[in-house]
């Protein structure tokens, strides 16, 4: 039994949290599984409602989960389907390869990658040496972003939409600069 | 659109936040609409390294997407 497979087991009782240490397993093998329709769909979008689904499914009590990583297969499947459904609904068709509107395809399970901690470290050093604005905009952004729009993050450091934008883009510049500095380019994190 | 606007706009892609209407459906990002379809690669990119740094700044490790699908469970 895999670890992703345990924490599944876990989220099935229908706590939260279970479920989130879960997510937290799946999200990177399941984000890379659709770069292929990012020129299509909105990813972010697709994994919100996949994840969401996965919800639904880990609390159905006559569904089973048979073998290694079932969960991450079954939400493989899930995020495929979920990604079609999108590229229909925006009548993005032209935009994804022919192989990958076939809804018939069992997605191949990508390697979960290792937690790099080193990275993070390295990460949250390059945002500490930030100053001012850019810091401020950029902290808010990773850690409030989840639950506020960019105008209302904004709003809350007294800054336009646009300005906080600008200031976010200027410190990411510094960070990766940062980071390829400690020899850790950006392209170095985990899919 | 200049170069700056295209940088901006995949800067707000790269968020975790999407907004829902009543019945609950996720929306894409406003801005994600006006890039081309070579942007939103790039749009995903960034979105993939803005998860990461969402992860080493939560002490449990959660990105803005885990933390976005609990809130909603």
């Amino acid at each position: 039994m895999s670890c992703i497979d345990e924490a599944f087991e876990l989220a099935r009782a229908g706590r939260p949290p279970h479920f989130a240490a879960w997510m937290a397993l799946v999200e990177r093998p399941l984000r890379s599984s659709l770069r292929r329709f990012a020129r299509a769909v909105d990813v972010e979008v697709v994994l919100q409602e996949t994840l969401l689904r996965m919800w639904i499914a880990a609390r159905e009590t006559g569904r089973v989960f048979e073998g290694e990583n079932a969960s991450l297969r079954f939400a493989l499947r899930v995020a495929r389907n979920v990604a079609l459904e999108e590229v229909r609904r925006c009548g993005h068709g032209r935009l994804v390869a022919l192989d990958d509107l076939a809804g018939d395809i069992e997605p191949a399970v990508p390697p979960v990658p290792i937690e790099d901690h080193g990275l993070f470290h390295a990460i949250r050093e390059c945002i500490e040496r930030l100053g001012g604005k850019p810091r401020r905009a950029l902290l808010e952004r990773l850690v409030n972003g989840h639950e506020s729009s960019d105008r209302d993050l904004a709003r809350t450091l007294s800054m336009t939409t646009n300005t906080f934008l600008q200031n976010i883009v200027r410190a990411r510049r510094a960070v990766a600069k940062c980071l390829a500095g400690k020899g850790v380019p950006l392209q170095a994190v985990p899919r | 659109m200049s170069r700056d606007e295209r940088t901006e706009s995949i800067e707000a892609v790269a968020s975790a936040y999407r907004q829902r209407d009543a019945q609950g459906r996720i929306h894409p990002s406003a801005a994600w609409w006006d890039l081309a379809p070579e942007a939103r690669e790039r749009a995903f990119d960034l979105q993939t390294i803005t998860r990461e740094m969402e992860r080493a700044m939560d002490a449990r490790e959660w990105s803005g997407t885990v933390r976005a699908v609990l809130a909603r469970l």
